[in-house]
C-alpha cells in the first residue's frame, strides 16, 4: 500500500520546514549562501533604519517562502531578554563616555545617548541574526544542510559528523518533548513552579535524556558500522555516491542567485568599510535623537 | 445491570501541527469495567486517539468527556489525571526520577497528596506491580527492561485512576514477560476494576485478553464490537490491513467444515471439532 502523504508541513530540527516552498526551487547552496549573506551583512550596517529594513525583507521572505509567522512567537522571550540585557549592558558600561551626552538620569545611573543608540543598533543585528538563522533552519532539512556542506567540498568527515549531531539534536529533542507530555500524564503543571523549580526541575531531565542519546548513538554507530561505513567517506579508495548530490543539481538560475547574492555581500561590505553612509552617525534616526535631545 | 457510561468522544477530529489530520470525526463510548484493545497498523491514529482521551493532545474539534471532565476544554489537568491514567510505549520515556520509590510516588506528589498517604500507595502500586521494595533506592533507568515496564505502570498505579490506557505493553518483551504484563493488566480489570485500554499489534493477546476491539484505519473507527465479532469481520480486517489470530483464520478457513469463523481460543476450536467429528461418526454410521 502507498502511504505517500502530502503533507502541509515537514517535521525538522527546529519544529517544521513548509511542505511546499519557493525555496526548495533554489540548490541548498544558494541557500545556504543566503543564509551565511544575511548572517554577515548585519555585521557591517550600523545604521538601524538600514538594519530595519534588513528585518523587515527577512520577514517577507518568510512569508514568501510560506513559514509560518507564528513560529516566531516562541523566539520573543529570548529576544526581549537579549533586548533588556544589550540596553542595561551599555547602560552600566557606557561608550563614548567623555562625550557626556546624556539623554536622562535612571536610578541615580547617567543614560548616555551615543550608548543608547549603540545598543539600539547592536540589538537589530542581533534580530536580523535570529531571523535569519531561524529564517534558514525553517526552510531547509538535514539533508539540505548536508548537500550544502558537500556541494561546497566540506570534508566528508565534518559533513558526517554534523549530520549525527543534527539527527541527535533532533532525537533528543524528540525525546524531550515525550517525557514532557509522560510529565503532563501524571499531573506536573510547570505554570504552578518558580523560576528556581523549573531550573531544577530541568535539571532531572538530564540522566534519562542524556541516557537516551547515548543508547540511540551507539545504536546508529552500530548500525553504521554494520553498514561498513568509513569515516573518510570512500569505498576502496573511491568516493562514494551520493544519491542527494546527484538529484539536486546546480541549475543557471541557482548559478545566477549565487553570483548575485556575492556580488550584494561585497558591495555593501565594500561600501560599508570604504563610505560613512552605513554608520551609526549617518543614522536619521541617530541625528533626529541628537538633534531633540541637545539641538 | 447497566454498565456506567466513563468516556464519551463524540465528533472528534485531531489535526498535527504539520497540517496531516490523524482522526476524523470520531464517535464512541466507553464504559466502566471494560478491556478495551485499541488495533490497527502504524500510523491509524490509535496511539494520538488515546493522547487525545487523556489529554495530552487537545483535540482539534469535537468533545471528550471523562468520567464528567471535559478533557477538551478543562484546564485542571489534576482531576483529568485522577481519572485517567497512561502509560507510554517506552518506559525509558516516563522515567526521570533518579530512584525508583521517588518515581512511583511522583504523580501522587503532584497531586499534593500527604507524604504518608503517599508512601502508602507507592507501597501498594509497587506491590501490584511486582516490583520489590528491596529496589526502591535504585535508579529506574538502569533496570532490565521488563523491571522499568512494571515501574512506569506502578508510577500510574499509584494515581489510582479508574481508566489506564497501556501503549503497547508487550512490546520489546519475551513470551514470558508480555504473559506477565498481560496477566497483570487483567488482574487490574477483574480484580480491581479499572477500566483497561490496551494499544496492540498482537492479535493473539487481543483474542486473548480484550473484551472490546476497537479496529482503526487512517484516523477512523472503521470496526468495533466483542472480539469474536470482529475477528469474524475478515473483510473489514483486510481494510485495516489486520489479520485475525492463525486460530480465528484456520476456522474461517475451515467454514465449509461446519467450524464458526469467530473461533478465537484453543478450547473453542477443540470444543467445535469434537463435535463436527461426532456429528461425522454418526453421519458415517447412519
Amino acid at each position: 500500500m502507498d502511504q505517500t502523504v502530502k503533507r502541509k508541513m515537514h517535521r525538522t530540527i527546529i519544529g517544521f520546514v513548509p511542505g511546499e516552498s519557493i525555496m526548495y526551487k533554489l540548490h541548498p547552496v544558494v541557500r545556504l549562501s543566503l543564509y551565511i549573506a544575511t548572517g554577515i551583512l548585519p555585521l557591517f550596517i550600523e545604521t538601524p533604519e538600514i538594519s530595519m529594513l534588513f528585518i523587515a525583507i527577512i520577514l517577507i521572505l518568510f512569508v514568501v517562502a510560506n513559514v509560518n509567522l507564528n513560529r516566531l512567537k516562541i523566539f520573543t522571550p529570548m529576544l526581549i531578554t537579549v533586548g533588556i540585557i544589550i540596553n542595561l549592558t551599555y547602560i552600566f558600561f557606557p561608550i563614548r563616555k567623555e562625550e557626556g551626552l546624556v539623554m536622562f538620569s535612571l536610578l541615580g545611573l547617567d543614560v548616555n545617548f551615543y550608548s543608547t543608540m549603540w545598543a539600539f543598533a547592536i540589538y537589530l543585528r542581533i534580530i536580523t541574526l535570529v531571523l535569519s538563522s531561524v529564517f534558514y533552519f525553517s526552510t531547509n532539512r538535514e539533508r539540505d544542510i548536508l548537500v550544502a556542506m558537500r556541494t561546497i567540498g566540506t570534508p566528508f568527515v565534518v559533513s558526517y559528523f554534523i549530520g549525527l549531531a543534527l539527527r541527535s539534536a533532533g532525537i533528543f529533542l524528540e525525546d524531550y518533548s515525550i517525557i514532557r507530555e509522560a510529565e503532563q500524564a501524571r499531573g506536573l503543571d510547570v505554570r504552578n513552579l518558580s523560576f528556581l523549580g523549573k531550573v531544577k526541575h530541568f535539571s532531572m531531565y538530564l540522566v534519562p535524556l542524556f541516557t537516551l542519546s547515548i543508547r540511540k548513538s551507539d545504536d546508529i554507530s552500530t548500525g553504521l558500522f554494520a553498514k561498513g561505513t568509513e569515516l573518510t567517506g570512500k569505498i576502496d579508495g573511491v568516493k562514494r555516491a551520493d544519491y542527494l548530490r546527484s538529484k539536486l543539481r546546480i541549475t543557471n538560475i541557482d548559478k545566477a542567485w549565487l553570483i548575485a547574492i556575492i556580488l550584494f555581500t561585497v558591495t555593501v561590505m565594500v561600501v560599508s568599510i570604504t563610505t560613512g553612509l552605513l554608520t551609526i552617525e549617518g543614522s536619521w534616526i541617530f541625528q533626529s535623537i541628537e538633534k531633540y535631545f541637545f539641538g | 445491570m447497566e454498565t456506567k457510561k466513563i468516556i464519551e468522544v463524540k465528533d472528534l477530529v485531531f489535526t498535527y501541527p504539520d497540517g496531516t489530520t490523524a482522526l476524523e470525526n470520531i464517535t464512541i463510548d466507553f464504559y466502566d469495567g471494560e478491556f478495551i484493545a485499541f488495533i490497527g497498523t502504524n500510523g491509524c491514529g490509535k496511539t494520538t486517539f488515546s493522547k487525545c482521551l487523556n489529554g495530552i493532545l487537545k483535540a482539534s474539534q469535537g468533545s471528550i468527556v471523562v468520567n464528567g471532565i471535559d478533557v477538551v476544554h478543562t484546564k485542571d489537568c489534576m482531576e483529568l489525571v485522577k481519572n485517567i491514567g497512561y502509560v507510554f510505549q517506552n518506559p525509558d520515556h516516563q522515567l526521570f526520577n533518579n530512584n525508583i520509590y521517588s518515581e512511583i510516588a511522583y504523580a501522587p506528589r503532584n497531586l499534593g497528596i500527604p507524604e504518608n498517604e503517599v508512601r502508602e500507595r507507592v507501597i501498594e502500586a509497587a506491590k501490584i506491580a511486582g516490583v520489590s521494595e528491596s529496589i526502591f533506592e535504585e535508579h529506574p533507568f538502569f533496570e532490565v527492561k521488563g523491571i522499568r515496564q512494571r515501574i512506569a505502570i506502578a508510577s500510574i498505579l499509584s494515581l489510582k485512576p479508574a481508566i489506564i490506557i497501556v501503549d503497547e505493553p508487550t512490546t520489546g518483551q519475551d513470551y514470558k514477560q508480555s504473559i506477565e504484563v498481560m496477566e497483570f493488566l487483567k488482574m487490574l480489570n477483574e480484580k480491581l476494576g479499572h477500566t483497561v485500554i490496551i494499544i496492540t499489534h498482537e492479535m493473539d493477546i487481543v483474542a486473548e485478553y480484550a473484551k472490546r476491539v476497537i479496529v482503526m484505519t487512517d484516523g477512523k473507527i472503521i470496526s468495533e464490537g466483542s472480539v469474536k465479532e470482529v475477528f469474524a469481520r475478515a473483510e473489514l480486517l483486510e481494510q485495516a490491513n489486520i489479520k485475525p489470530p492463525q486460530l480465528t483464520r484456520l476456522a474461517q478457513e475451515l467454514k465449509d467444515e461446519g467450524f464458526s469463523p469467530d473461533i478465537i481460543t484453543v478450547e473453542e476450536i477443540y470444543s467445535e471439532w469434537k463435535q463436527i467429528k461426532g456429528k461425522n461418526e454418526i453421519a458415517e454410521k447412519a
